[in-house]
This record gives structure tokens, sequence and C-alpha cells, in this order.
């Protein structure tokens, strides 16, 4: 489970990236990244933060995380407060986002075995699950070969395969299926969605709409960080009149921002 | 130690064992380059003296008496490998090109009826001249006055007086040697003291610069230590982890380079076994020992605290290297600054970081330093090392130094 409430994230701007911003009139010293966000992601469920580029999506699953402090608000995963014990928070996910990187010198095998081992997952369980995710990723003939020497697709397989290991209730994947083909992107959401079979708490973002209409059990539309839609895909359809997401997006961006930029 | 900081530990050692290129340029380039610089270096010092040993001194002589003459030919080991003319009623005009285009090393005028005065006891004169600029022309002069005019000298005062002992007054003689009064140990700690614990410093610091830079500033341009940063493990654990691997990996190309020291005394030795006496014998105790291993802990540790402080500051290696060079400069500095200060340190003095451990090694290789003093160096680097250890988990529980992008 994860309970997001009134979370809101604002950053002070350098003098430096103040004097990059064009407009005078338009510059202010803290930025809003996200602001007043509510949500609850329920167990067993998919749930996808659907938005632009620069949305606060990101933001969003980093204060979840706890890579983020928030500055206002809470942010709960597993009934724990990410702020009074993050450590706890980061034992029960599994986060992935581009960018988090692993080091091209070791294998897979070796990116998979650390990252177990700082999880406290016993040896022969890690080497069962290492066997299964590589197998099912199909990383298994790469598995000693050096991350550098791998594909962008193969490293973003074994990534997904090390956020895993320690087999985590809550899954927060940031953009999963980005930069990869339609059948390693077919791989992974069929994945997530074996998880979610399983009981496991899920919520991705992403701003590929089929994603996340094939994907995800519930969205959360966020534009300029706060919350402009929610519901399932169906519901969001039936608001806005829309047959299709990509259309409803579109409507509620409208009906957000006053007509289109 | 928990499991999470000795899988970081046992990575971190991985990471930098199993690259080839970090290997060589870490380990073998230091003990390879110091063997191989210092080698040629001291071949060409000592193939120098040897040469201008070897030379065949030229030295023009005017008007010599000729009871100089005479002391001469009685003494030809002093006229050994020296081409020596004799002319009369010349002055240094004529010479003086060729010594000054070194094909004439020295040239000597007796003055007037030099023989004469002698006799008379009146006051006479030798007046040199060559090229100090040139090697050859200095070692000249300095034989001819040094040795042959002083043997000379001595010679005309024998003949002068029945007994020289009537001007000589008294003799000094050092006996020093014959009576033991020398701790050889001491005179040899003194040589050790003054260069060892400067390189000690010096090399630990550059052995930890490269690899320390590459994992923080590294990794956070890379984006690895977010994911690191991700999992359950405590930060201090994650700085802890990285600081004690690279205090290993410090010290062992600190050692490569001490060997590299090493290699050249052995290379030397080898190639010139009569000309190099290094003069050194050691007598250092098991105790010694233990506090020069506790020193250069204790140094290594403050070392990598200050580089993975700055590298967690910096937003790449290319902004933790500008930030390495002022540091790396003072670093040098306090290396240098006891280099010449032999006498025993006030114990206020060990508990200044840094400074502290270098006077410790100092005062090993000195036999001065004490079992108070060596705890204060260890509880000044104790302190430091945690107030390092605690600011760099601040900076890894800050965003903004996580996410400098953000």
């Amino acid at each position: 489970m994860i309970e997001v409430s009134k979370l809101k994230k604002s950053y002070k701007l350098s003098k430096k990236q103040l004097a990059m911003i064009a407009d005078r009139h338009a510059r202010q010293k803290v930025k809003i990244a996200v602001n007043d966000l509510s949500f609850t992601v329920r167990p067993g469920t998919i749930f996808g933060l659907l938005g632009p580029n620069g949305a606060g999506k990101t933001t969003t699953l980093r204060c979840i995380s706890t890579l983020l402090k928030p500055t206002d608000g809470t942010v709960r995963v597993m009934g724990i407060d990410a702020e009074e014990a993050p450590e706890k928070v980061r034992a029960s996910i599994a986060f992935l986002t581009n960018d988090l990187k692993l080091d091209k010198h070791f294998t897979p095998l070796d990116t998979l075995r650390f990252f177990a081992d700082l999880h406290r997952v016993p040896k022969a369980v890690t080497e069962e699950r290492a066997c299964a995710l590589f197998d099912y990723f199909d990383i298994t003939p790469f598995k000693d070969k050096k991350i550098g020497e791998l594909s962008q697709g193969m490293m973003q397989k074994v990534a997904i395969a090390v956020s895993l290991i320690h087999d985590p209730p809550v899954i927060i994947f940031d953009e999963p299926t980005n930069g990869l083909d339609i059948i390693t992107a077919r791989k992974v959401t069929d994945y997530l969605k074996m998880l979610r079979d399983q009981g496991k708490t899920i919520i991705i973002s992403t701003h590929i709409m089929t994603v996340a209409e094939k994907l995800c059990d519930e969205i959360a539309v966020i534009l300029n960080g706060s919350l402009a839609a929610s519901g399932t895909v169906a519901s969001l359809l039936e608001q806005t009149g829309q047959k299709d997401l990509d259309d409803a997006f579109f409507e509620i961006y409208q009906a957000q921002n006053g007509g289109v930029s | 130690m928990s499991q999470a900081l000795k899988s970081i530990i046992a990575r971190e050692l991985k990471r930098i064992f199993t690259d080839r290129r970090i290997v060589i340029t870490l380990f073998l380039v230091p003990a390879l380059s110091i063997g191989i610089i210092y080698s040629v270096m001291g071949y060409l010092s000592m193939n120098f003296i040897k040469d201008v040993e070897a030379h065949v001194s030229t030295y023009v002589i005017s008007d010599a008496p000729e009871s100089f003459k005479v002391f001469l030919t009685q003494n030809p080991d002093l006229t050994e490998g020296v081409e020596l003319t004799y002319v009369s009623g010349e002055t240094v005009d004529t010479y003086a090109p060729s010594i000054k285009g070194g094909s004439l090393d020295m040239f000597a005028r007796f003055s007037d009826d030099f023989d004469t005065r002698i006799e008379s006891v009146e006051s006479a004169s030798v007046y040199t001249y060559y090229n100090y600029g040139e090697d050859y022309s200095e070692a000249s002069f300095h034989h001819f006055v040094n040795d042959v005019l002083d043997a000379y000298r001595n010679e005309i005062l024998t003949a002068r007086f029945e007994n020289p002992n009537a001007i000589m007054a008294f003799k000094v003689e050092d006996l020093s040697e014959t009576a033991e009064t020398v701790n050889e140990d001491k005179a040899s700690g003194k040589i050790l003291s003054t260069i060892i614990p400067m390189l000690i410093s010096i090399f630990l610091f550059a052995g930890a610069m490269s690899v320390v830079m590459d994992s923080i500033a590294g990794e956070k341009e890379r984006g690895t230590l977010a994911t690191l940063l991700v999992t359950p493990v405590k930060r201090e654990a994650i700085a802890i982890g990285k600081m004690i691997s690279h205090g290993i990996i410090a010290t062992l190309s600190a050692l490569s380079s001490i060997a590299g020291m090493l290699l050249t005394l052995g290379i030397l030795m080898l190639f010139m076994p009569n000309e190099l006496d290094i003069g050194v014998s050691l007598g250092y105790s098991a105790l010694d020992i233990v506090y020069l291993i506790g020193l250069v802990i204790m140094l290594v540790g403050i070392y990598v605290g200050i580089i993975s402080l700055l590298s967690a500051l910096s937003k790449n290696v290319k902004e933790a290297g500008t930030y390495m060079t002022p540091v790396y400069m003072f670093i040098m500095v306090v290396s240098f600054l006891n280099m010449y200060a032999f006498n025993a340190e006030p114990i206020w003095k060990y508990a200044i970081p840094i400074y502290g451990q270098i006077v410790g090694l100092k005062e090993i290789f000195m036999y001065q330093i004490t079992p108070v003093k060596f705890f204060v160096a260890f509880a000044n680097a104790a302190v430091t090392w945690t107030v390092l250890v605690l600011w760099i988990r601040n900076l890894f529980n800050n965003e903004k130094v996580i996410f400098t992008s953000s």
C-alpha cells in the first residue's frame, strides 16, 4: 500500500537557474514541482502517473522512494512513514528510474548478488531468484558479460531484474518501458501484471498513453505538479466523454490550461 | 561488521582489482616510474661525480718558484691526473679565453721573487684564476688550493719552524667514532626522518585521490551512487565502506611508490656497489612498527575522508579535480613543514589533524615518540574521521548533493 497525502515538493532555484528563465517577470525563487497531491495505491493494483514531461511524476516517485524529502505532506509505504523510517521503506520497495544506473564494470550476475546482499537476501534465495529473473528477461546468456558491453535494452532489463531481486511488496517504476523495443516492453508489462496478480502494490509513471491504457488499473493525471484527474481508464473516458485515453488526456489538459498551447 | 559494510568494501576492492587499467596506473606505474626516474637520476649524478674525478685537469702555472717545482717532484701523488705546464712572465690575459672556453681548467701565478720573499719571511702570494661556472675547473681549483698549496705551505712552515707545533698551537681531532659516543640508530633515523614521513604523506594522498574521486564524484556523475542510496543500507555504512576500501587501496598504492624507491636503491647498489653507502642502520622495535602502521592508517583515513567529502560536494570528477589541487598543495606544505626539525615536538602538536600524524611518523624514526603522543595523534584522527564520516553521511542524505541536476 502506498498512501500519498497532500504531498508538496518545492525547490529553491539557484541564481544560475533563475538567470536561465528568459521572462524576467516569471522568475520566482521557488519552483513548485508537486503541489497538494494525494492518492492511494492499493495492493494488487497497478497505478499509473500520467503526465507530460516536467509534470512532477518523477519527483513524486522519488519522494515515495525516500530519495527526496517532501516539503509538505506525508508519504506512507506499507504503513511506514517515509520520513520517519526511510531505511524500512527502502527495504520494501523496488525503485527503477532512468537516473539510477548500474556500474558498467560489473556483470549482471555480480550486480544482482551485490544488491541482494545489501537487501540481506539469503544466498540460496538470491541464486534461485537470479536464475528466474535472468531466464524471464532473457539475460542468462549475458549474465557474465560486463554491463557496459550490453545493449541499452539489455541494460534496462538488468536494471529491472536488480531492482526486483529482494522480491519487495511495493514496486515503483519510472517510465519502465522507455527505450525498450516492442517485444521487451511487452515482457516488462506482462511481468508487472504478473506481480500485480501476486498482490504487489505497483506504481509507474508514463507519458505513453497506450502503456497506461493497457497496464494501469488506476490512473492519476498530473499537470503542473497537481492532480488534474484520477480514476480507472473507463471512468476517465466517461468523465471526459472520449473514446480513448489519448483524447481523454488531451481534454483534461485543455480544461486545465484553458486551451492548447 | 555488518553484511552490507562487508559487501560494499568487497565490491569497491573488486572494482579496482579487476580493472587492469586502474591496477596498472595505481600500483605498477608508481613503483616503476619512481624506480626508473630515481635510478636514472642517481646513475647520472654518480656518473657525473665519477666523470669529474676521472677528468685530467690542466693547470698553467706562471713564475713557479724552484722550491714549488721541487716540492711537486717529491710529491708526485699531488699531481696525479693533472697536466701541468710551467710558464714564466705570463699573465692571466693570455689564458683567460682558454679557461672560459673550457680547454684549460686553471691558471695560477706566483708573486715575483716568491722564494726570496719566503726566505726573508715577507708576504708572498699565489694568484689563482678559474671558471666557477665549469665543474672541471671548479674541481681543479679546489684540488690545487686545498691539496697542493696546503701541503706546500705546510712544508714551508716546517722548514721555517723546526717544530711546526710552535705555530699550530694545538690540533682538534674528532674521535667520536672510536669512543662509541654516536647513537648510530638515531643518526640513521635523522636521515630517514627528513624524507620518509614527507614521502609517505604525499604518496598516500596521491594514491587516494584518483580512486576516491572516481568512486564518489564519478559514481554521482554516472548515476550509480543513487542506485546504492535507494537500498536500505544506512548512509554511514556506505560512506564508511567506501572509505575503508579506499584507505586500503591508497595504502597499497603508497606501498607501491615506496617499493619503487627500494627498487631504485636495489638497482643503484647492483650497478655501483662501491659508490653507494646510504649509511642507514635500523634499530626499530616492534612497538615502533605498531606506531608506524597506526599512524599511516590514521593519516590515510583522514586523507580519504577529506577527498570523499570534496568528491561528494562535486557534481562530477572534473569539478572534484579542481578542488583537489589546492588541497594537494596544502598537504605537501604540511608534509614539508617539519622536514628539518629534529627536536622532540611538544605534545599539543599531535592534536593537530594531519600535522600530528606526520610529526608522529617523524618521531618514530627519531626514536622520540611516546605512547602518550601516539594516543593524542590517535584521538585527533578518530575525532577528525568521525566528523568527516558524519558530514559525508549528511551529504548522502542531502538531495541537492545526490541529484545535482535537480
